[in-house]
């Protein structure tokens, strides 16, 4: 269970995140969409607490993600899968983050196998593709065997085959009774992917539903996306 | 705080260029290895007179400044790698108590700084002796037991030159701006001191970094050179420590990574 309530991020006179309320639920992949610039990231940082809010809270079961002890044993998060250092091997990443958290050389050696990873594991990770270092990623967030699983952008770089993993991956979860927020610019995807949406445009909320209560009233999800943040864009190309 | 510690033990073991940055250790007593050989043979062919007033400093003392250096690098490092690639993002995320992961980053390099200090002091000091032999270059005329608190203040040195580079790297997050700062700090301003008249010459040369060894163990670093106490002298290196510590400290905690 995720809390957001009234959650606001101002760097000077620019307002990144805007009195955002809401909850992520177990059970569910829960999609968060919007455009460039949105306040997903921002959103997702402040979640993580590696940045503090200007106004409001956001819990993870119940406290702000600084407080928990050995968080990844209860939050799996996946930012930016280029944040890794280059000279260090798969195996050896995973090696440290494993032991922050007190978790087991096994637990690296699983996840290395879940994520396709066991044949590259000694390389080190500046030889990755985009694809590579998102499957480190992921692993990575599966370290802990959370219960809350946070990905911002999972399917970036990843191949049909990832692509397909990913979502059967978070639909997996989900059903096991695990809470599941997936951040993407993939409307068709998230259709695939996600149980339930939450829509934020220049960091305010514009809808918290059902995936079914947005696609009720339009032909596809991408329709009723463009319809919901039509007015709300920063940046629009010209066709 | 030992999870923490066992997460940074693991990354400053898991990446090459620790190991290059240490070789300079073994580097440092080679050359004064070869600074040993070099003075010793200038003795052998020189004419008698020049032999009574032979005077050659210890040879230690330079493979430390080395070590100086390279420790220095070890410590902006481990931590402007992180910054660089964002991984510190990760590592918050994995540790959201960022004083502990300071604290286990200042531990384990400040401890292979004292190593590689003592790696770099001991070795150069027995085999630039073991070179020289009966030679009379005054280096080589003292015993261990009057040597062995320079040793000592030059191995501590060592490992306070990795943690400024450490707190600089916090500070400055940016490995080419952190190393700028810290050659200023080994080299550029004691050689500004070394220039300036005194009184000022002399005062601000007593509180260089580079130079505090040498008061901490009572051996003047040059002809002429301000001595502080050795109580003071072990003060100045404790601030040294603690202000570069406290910075980087505040750097990580107030500031988004």
């Amino acid at each position: 269970m995720i809390e957001v309530s009234g959650l606001t991020k101002r760097y000077g006179p620019a307002t990144a995140v805007d009195d955002l309320s809401f909850q992520v639920r177990p059970g569910l992949v829960t999609g968060f969409l919007g455009p460039n610039g949105a306040g997903k990231t921002t959103t997702l940082r402040l979640i993580l607490g590696l940045e503090p809010p200007s106004a409001g809270r956001a819990l993870v079961h119940g406290r702000p993600y600084p407080e928990l002890r050995d968080p990844l044993l209860r939050v799996g998060a996946l930012l930016d899968a280029g944040a890794v250092q280059g000279d260090r091997s798969a195996r050896d990443h995973l090696r440290w983050l494993a032991a922050s958290n007190g978790i087991g050389p096994r637990r690296v050696a699983e996840v290395l196998e879940l994520s396709g990873l066991t044949g590259v594991a000694r390389r080190r990770v500046g030889r990755f593709s985009l694809g590579m270092r998102q499957r480190l990623g992921i692993a990575a967030a599966l370290l802990g065997d959370p219960e809350v699983l946070v990905f911002d952008e999972p399917v970036n770089g990843l191949d049909p085959e990832g692509v397909r993993w990913i979502r059967d991956l978070l639909r997996a979860r989900a059903t096991e009774g695990r809470t599941v927020l997936v951040s993407s610019h993939l409307i068709s995807e998230m259709a695939l992917t996600a149980d339930h949406l939450i829509v934020v445009a220049r960091g305010r909320l514009l809808a918290d539903t059902p995936l079914a209560g947005l696609t009720a009233r339009f032909p596809t999800l991408e329709d009723a996306y463009l319809s919901l943040t039509s007015g709300h864009v920063d940046y629009r190309g010209v066709a | 705080m030992r999870r923490a510690l066992a997460a940074e033990w693991i990354k400053l073991r898991s990446v090459r260029s620790t190991y290059w940055t240490l070789a300079g250790v073994p580097a440092a007593v080679v050359i004064a290895a070869l600074l040993a050989l070099h003075a010793s043979s200038l003795y052998d062919g020189a004419s008698a007179e020049a032999k009574a007033n032979a005077v050659v400093s210890p040879l230690e003392t330079v493979a430390a400044m080395i070590a100086q250096l390279c420790l220095a690098v070890l410590g902006v490092r481990s931590i402007t790698a992180e910054h660089a690639t964002g991984m510190l993002r990760t590592t918050f995320t994995a540790m959201p108590r960022r004083g502990a992961v300071l604290a286990a980053k200042a531990v384990l390099i400040g401890a292979t700084g004292l190593v590689a200090g003592l790696a770099t002091l001991f070795p150069a000091y027995f085999l630039s002796r073991w070179i020289a032999g009966d030679r009379p270059l005054v280096f080589n005329e003292s015993t261990l037991s009057q040597d062995l608190p320079s040793l000592l203040a030059g191995a501590s040195l060592v490992a306070l030159f990795a943690l400024v580079g450490l707190g600089l790297g916090a500070v400055l997050r940016n490995a080419a701006t952190a190393l700028g700062a810290i050659f200023a700090l080994w080299y550029v301003l004691p050689m500004i001191a070394l220039n300036l008249p005194a009184p000022w010459g002399p005062r601000l040369g007593a509180v260089m970094l580079a130079n505090l060894a040498f008061q901490l163990s009572g051996d003047p670093p040059y002809p002429g050179a301000l001595m502080l106490s050795p109580w003071i002298a072990a003060a100045a290196m404790f601030l040294y420590g603690a202000a570069a510590l406290t910075a980087a400290a505040l750097a990580l905690t107030r500031r988004a990574p």
